[in-house]
């Protein structure tokens, strides 16, 4: 059981190094240009030479992304936990959200710049509405897969509506709600760069645009890195809370 | 608490034609017995069980505990209702599983014990702070007898409740039940499918028969406790039990 396991940052480091330095001797060897592709170290230099403005860039989107999550798990919860105690809602409910799920945020998106401006809401809104609908979908069925032999023991109390949903709803939602955030999480990085690129005045989205425009692409690489360092990042923040939150389930 | 049954029915709703599960069952238990059902599994003794917990409403016959229908007996927690699954929640401890049956629908006029207290009577005081994954089964199931003594209610209703547990950890449980039910004088209704068990328990001993539930023999236990399992007036008892479940 305790046999010692290689920790899971060096195996990934293992898989994601190779990948790189392949990714170098092939644009060395066939010389690519730069404007096709650019090869790792030309990218990471980029970033080195223009950590200021990267920093800066990535503290905008991280703070889109993180405010817009928290928008999109707010409603999502909220919704479910309506849902949870009022089920007679459910069908019209989730019309509801189907529908802004599958709505295109892209045309959304640009909406949202005109009537908000450059600034950083219509992206916070914009990845709210990306992100609530998995957790939504999850926590709904968490509150709805509770397990019956608990449910029973509450009933056999008499226990009101209320709580049942705080004492054995809820907690039995958790595991589901990780599940969704797993995935809200990198999505949430991805809301507000689509949102961003449609106009902004800042943030990686913008530098994308920017280096896409210009065919600038050591520029453009260098924000995806980023953004790819930053969802690896969200989901080991996730993973972690996970093992603190959900103590009760075997890993 | 007296149980009174009379003429109850029921029938679930199933696919592809429904299931009736109890027909015309009547029985009075007096209170303070201590009364087992026994039978084969799906004959119905469950379905009694969930009926008188107000987990189930009958399709048609009456239910009164003392001059209550189960929901109002339920409203008051007058009934502790225990099955197979101890249905502990895994993210509280001991000690919180057994406060949430008095936090929930709280009776504050009926002063129950201490959690301390109650974990005292099952033999687990140095457990109180431990999560229910890391304690064994019958340590679990003490938790659950703790938890329904913690409603300080009239009756408990026992659906096979160590049922899942190896032999010896059930019969020390079993002797434990004896020895909480002297202390708290309450009316048990203890559905078993194990023969033995139930002439080691029960006072009086109903056999049930299936298709549709129905009850079938009556049997007094004219025996003081601690009982002998050798002697030969309990190996005639259990005689007794066999030949009434093989006559259907």
């Amino acid at each position: 059981m305790n046999r010692k396991r290689p920790s899971n940052s060096i195996l990934a480091l293992a898989i994601v190094a190779p990948a790189l330095i392949l990714w170098e001797l092939i644009v060395r060897a066939t010389q690519t240009p730069i404007y096709i592709l650019p090869a790792p170290t030309q990218i990471l230099s980029t970033l080195a030479n223009n950590a200021g403005s990267y920093m800066q860039a990535s503290l905008i989107t991280l703070g889109e992304a993180l405010f817009g999550l928290a928008l999109g798990l707010m409603a999502g919860i909220g919704i479910a936990l309506l849902l949870g105690l009022w089920p007679n809602l459910e069908r019209g409910m989730m019309t509801l959200a189907i529908l802004i799920k599958s709505t295109p945020m892209i045309a959304i998106a640009p909406l949202l710049t005109i009537w908000l401006g450059f600034g950083v809401l219509p992206k916070i809104i914009i990845t709210g509405l990306m992100t609530f609908f998995p957790v939504l979908v999850n926590m709904l069925s968490g509150l709805q897969s509770a397990n019956p032999a608990m449910l029973d023991t509450l009933h056999s109390w008499n226990a009101n509506r209320g709580e049942v949903l705080r004492n054995v709803r809820i907690p039995c939602a958790l595991p589901y709600l990780f599940a969704a955030l797993k995935v809200s999480g990198p999505l949430a990085l991805i809301g507000a760069v689509v949102a961003e690129w449609t106009g902004a005045s800042g943030g990686l989205g913008r530098i994308m645009w920017l280096a896409y425009t210009n065919l600038n692409l050591p520029y453009l690489f260098a924000a995806v890195f980023l953004l790819a360092a930053a969802g690896m990042g969200f989901y080991g923040l996730i993973v972690q809370a996970e093992k603190k939150v959900v103590f009760w389930t075997p890993s | 608490m007296n149980i009174s049954i009379q003429d109850l029915s029921h029938t679930y709703d199933a696919l592809p034609a429904p299931i009736e599960a109890l027909s015309s069952v009547s029985l009075q238990i007096p209170s303070g017995q201590f009364a087992a059902l026994i039978g084969p599994s799906g004959c119905g003794k469950s379905t009694v069980l969930r009926l008188l917990a107000g987990l189930l409403k009958p399709n048609c016959g009456m239910i009164y505990l003392d001059d209550f229908p189960p929901p109002r007996a339920i409203a008051q927690k007058r009934v502790a209702w225990m099955a197979q699954s101890p249905a502990l929640l895994p993210w509280k401890t001991a000690r919180d599983n057994i406060e949430l049956a008095q936090r929930v629908n709280p009776q504050p006029r009926r002063n129950s014990l201490s959690s301390d207290e109650l974990l005292n009577l099952v033999d687990l005081a140095d457990f109180a702070d431990v999560y229910p994954f890391s304690l064994s089964g019958g340590m679990q199931q003490r938790v659950a007898l703790a938890r329904s003594l913690a409603l300080n209610a009239s009756v408990w209703l026992m659906d096979e409740p160590f049922a899942s547990l190896d032999e010896l950890t059930r019969e020390s449980l079993a002797f434990e039940v004896i020895r909480l039910w002297h202390i708290f004088r309450v009316t048990v209704l203890w559905v078993t499918h194990n023969i033995y068990e139930s002439v080691r328990l029960a006072d009086r001993i109903m056999v049930m028969s299936p298709r549709p539930g129905h009850i079938h023999a009556d049997i007094e236990v004219p025996l003081s406790r601690p009982r002998d399992e050798t002697s030969t007036e309990f190996l005639a008892i259990v005689k007794q039990i066999r030949a009434a479940l093989k006559a259907e």
